[in-house]
Formats: C-alpha cells, sequence, structure tokens
C-alpha cells in the first residue's frame, strides 16, 4: 500500500540523496531557482486558471453546505410536527453494515503493478462517528501477508535498504482513519461516497515516507464511490447527519 | 568550474519547467480578472464558515431533538416510509465483495408511523 507515489516522489528526493559535487550542482540549483521563480514571478495564465478553479470549488461547497443548513429546517419540521417522513440509520447499524463487507481482500498490485505484491485485507472497522455536514469518520485495520516490495531498477539508488525493508514492515498490517463525505447526485440518481484516509499508523515507523504513503492510499484505495439508491430513496431525498443517525429524508 | 552543456541543460531545464510550465503572463483584463477571483474567492469562504458554524450548532440542536423525541435509535428506523429493502452500502471500497446490505423491517418502534429497521447485510 505504501510505496504508491514511489516513482512520483523519488525525483523529489534527487537533490538531497544524490551524490552532487558543487560545481556539479550548481547548473541544477541555478535551474531549480530559475523554474521557482518562473518569468520573473508575476501572475501568468496559469494563477488565472488555478483561480478560476479555487472559486468554482468554492461555489460548489458553499451549494452543498446551504443545501446541508435548509435541509436541517425540513427535518427539525419533521421532528417536531411530525411532518414528511425520514429514514434514520444509527452509527450502530452503519458500523454493522460496514463490518459485513468485511473481510475486503485485495492484491498488492491493485495498489501498485511492479512494485507491490502480497495479499492485504481489511479485516475490522471501529471508532465510527457522524459529524456535521454529512461527514462520518472511521478508522479500519489492515493486514498484509506474503509482502514484497520491489523498487525498479532506476530508483534503486534512492532508496535505502533499511527503507525498503521498514516499508515492507509496514505494510504488514496498521490502522487507518478515514473521512467519508456523503452526498445525493441527483444527475445519476446515486448516493456518491468520497473517502479520504486523513491518517495512518503503520507496523513500522514509515519517517519522510508517510506523506507518500498517504498519498498512495487516497489515489489508489479510496475511491469516490457511486451507489445507485432503490426506492424510497430516490436521487431528490436529501441527506443530513446528526450525531445519532444518518438521517434521509425522500421527497 | 560548472560543465558548460550542464548549464545549458539547467537553463533549458529552466525555461521549460518554470516559464513555459506557468503560462503566459496576464493582461490587463485578465489581471483585473484574477483580482476579481480573489475577492469573490474570500467572499465565498467567508459565507461558508458562516454556514458552517450554523450547521455544527444545528447537528447538536437535532441529536438533542431527536433524544427528547424517543428517536434516539441504535440501529434504524424510518417513519412515515416503507424503507423495506432499500440498499444503503456504505463501505466505500473499489469494487464490491458480492454482498449488500438493504433495510429490512424489524418490528414497532413504539412511535406512531414509525418501524424499526435493522441494516442487514446479504450475499
Amino acid at each position: 500500500m505504501m510505496p504508491l507515489s514511489l516513482p512520483l516522489s523519488l525525483p523529489r528526493a534527487l537533490p538531497l540523496s544524490l551524490p552532487l559535487s558543487l560545481p556539479r550542482a550548481l547548473p541544477l540549483a541555478l535551474a531549480l531557482a530559475l523554474a521557482l521563480v518562473g518569468c520573473g514571478g508575476g501572475l501568468t495564465t496559469q494563477d488565472l486558471e488555478a483561480a478560476r478553479l479555487d472559486v468554482k470549488a468554492k461555489e460548489s461547497e458553499l451549494k452543498a453546505t446551504s443545501a446541508a443548513v435548509e435541509t436541517k429546517d425540513d427535518y427539525v419540521d419533521f421532528l417536531s410536527a411530525s411532518k414528511g417522513g425520514a429514514i434514520l440509520i444509527g452509527p450502530e447499524a452503519l458500523t454493522q453494515a460496514i463490518k459485513g463487507m468485511l473481510p475486503y481482500p485485495f492484491e498488492g498490485k491493485e495498489l501498485m503493478k511492479g512494485m507491490i505484491s502480497g495479499d492485504f485485507q481489511v479485516i475490522s472497522v471501529h471508532n465510527f462517528s457522524l459529524l456535521p455536514g454529512n461527514q462520518a469518520r472511521l478508522t479500519l485495520k489492515f493486514k498484509g501477508e506474503r509482502v514484497k516490495v520491489t523498487v525498479p531498477s532506476q530508483y534503486r539508488a534512492f532508496v535505502s535498504k533499511g527503507e525498503v525493508s521498514a516499508m515492507k514492515k509496514a505494510l504488514t498490517g496498521g490502522e487507518l482513519d478515514v473521512t467519508v463525505s456523503a452526498y445525493l447526485s441527483p444527475k445519476d440518481g446515486a448516493l456518491v461516497l468520497k473517502p479520504r484516509c486523513t491518517d495512518g499508523r503503520f507496523n513500522a515507523n514509515l519517517g519522510k515516507r508517510k506523506g507518500d504513503v498517504m498519498n498512495g492510499i487516497n489515489r489508489k484505495l479510496m475511491r469516490k464511490k457511486k451507489l445507485k439508491l432503490s426506492a424510497p430513496l430516490s436521487a431528490s431525498a436529501r441527506l443530513l447527519t446528526t450525531p445519532n443517525h444518518l438521517v434521509i429524508l425522500p421527497r | 568550474m560548472p560543465h558548460p552543456t550542464l548549464t545549458l541543460a539547467a537553463l533549458a531545464l529552466a525555461a521549460l519547467v518554470g516559464c513555459g510550465s506557468r503560462g503566459e503572463p496576464l493582461t490587463a483584463e485578465q489581471e483585473a480578472e484574477h483580482r476579481a477571483l480573489v475577492a469573490k474567492s474570500q467572499s465565498l469562504s467567508q459565507e461558508r464558515a458562516k454556514l458552517a458554524q450554523e450547521l455544527n450548532a444545528s447537528f447538536k440542536k437535532s441529536g438533542d431533538l431527536e433524544k427528547r423525541q424517543g428517536l434516539a435509535v441504535k440501529g434504524a428506523a424510518a417513519c412515515n416510509v416503507n424503507a423495506q429493502g432499500a440498499a444503503f452500502d456504505l463501505a466505500a471500497f473499489k469494487k464490491r465483495p458480492g454482498r449488500r446490505a438493504a433495510l429490512r423491517r424489524s418490528g414497532d418502534l413504539g412511535r406512531p408511523s414509525c418501524d424499526a429497521y435493522t441494516l442487514k447485510v446479504t450475499e
């Protein structure tokens, strides 16, 4: 699971790991400095595009938060005046449902073909709690057996044997803290789940490679998932979370 | 002394990675658009933070209200809705292990028009 981003992250480590002499390092340092400042440091079309994307993302976040606030009023109407219907699912039931899907097996090559091999399993779930804004937090425990980490020849110079054996040991097991965001997609008639691994504790200390490992887990293991809804959970239903339940208000 | 070929290669790399990847410099019109976007981004963040505060407060209030109404169920419940068989898989894994979670009615909840349910996983 861990060295998923290895080929991407290794070049970043290059200036630190290569035994460069000062005269040889100078042009590279110059190139790096120029690359960092770009063309004089002024704003470019890339900055403009980034600003457009940022506004678009924030507009969509605001829309989702506004919808959640409106849903809250409908739920208060339901609770205080029994207006409309509701489906309520408690954290215990949700935890049991996830447990029913376990153990979840996956092969090392699903994480990084040619670099990781072994038999992996998500074996348990605990610490499930619901958070404001249609989110849930949980911890997944995993284990790996017959784990092998193979570093491609072009990267061998940059990864020590100690790091490889730490990665191998780390992949034999650990815990992942995951936050799941849920929202309804009327267009697809589906409930969309977006999991994100926020922290991890592994069987070995990964040191500076931990960030790479977390990125790899998020890219390869934590996929956005669309679940087709069946009646009465139509896509026009609304979702909200309370400390006690995930609530669906069917329209 | 730095090797001349290496220096040239490094400068070419800088030109490609630095200037090239950051795009063209902005025109006056584009700069104005950028300023407006930055201002809009800040205002959207403020608006969202305000709504998020409201949402956080209502999260707790709704929970308290559920408890007062006797609706803080451990399993699942449905009121004024027939939720029998509604699929609700929350395990966001890449592929499903051939199982599905669906709601099954398990009895009365002791509250008018509300039924108790379990979220049952089947093969």
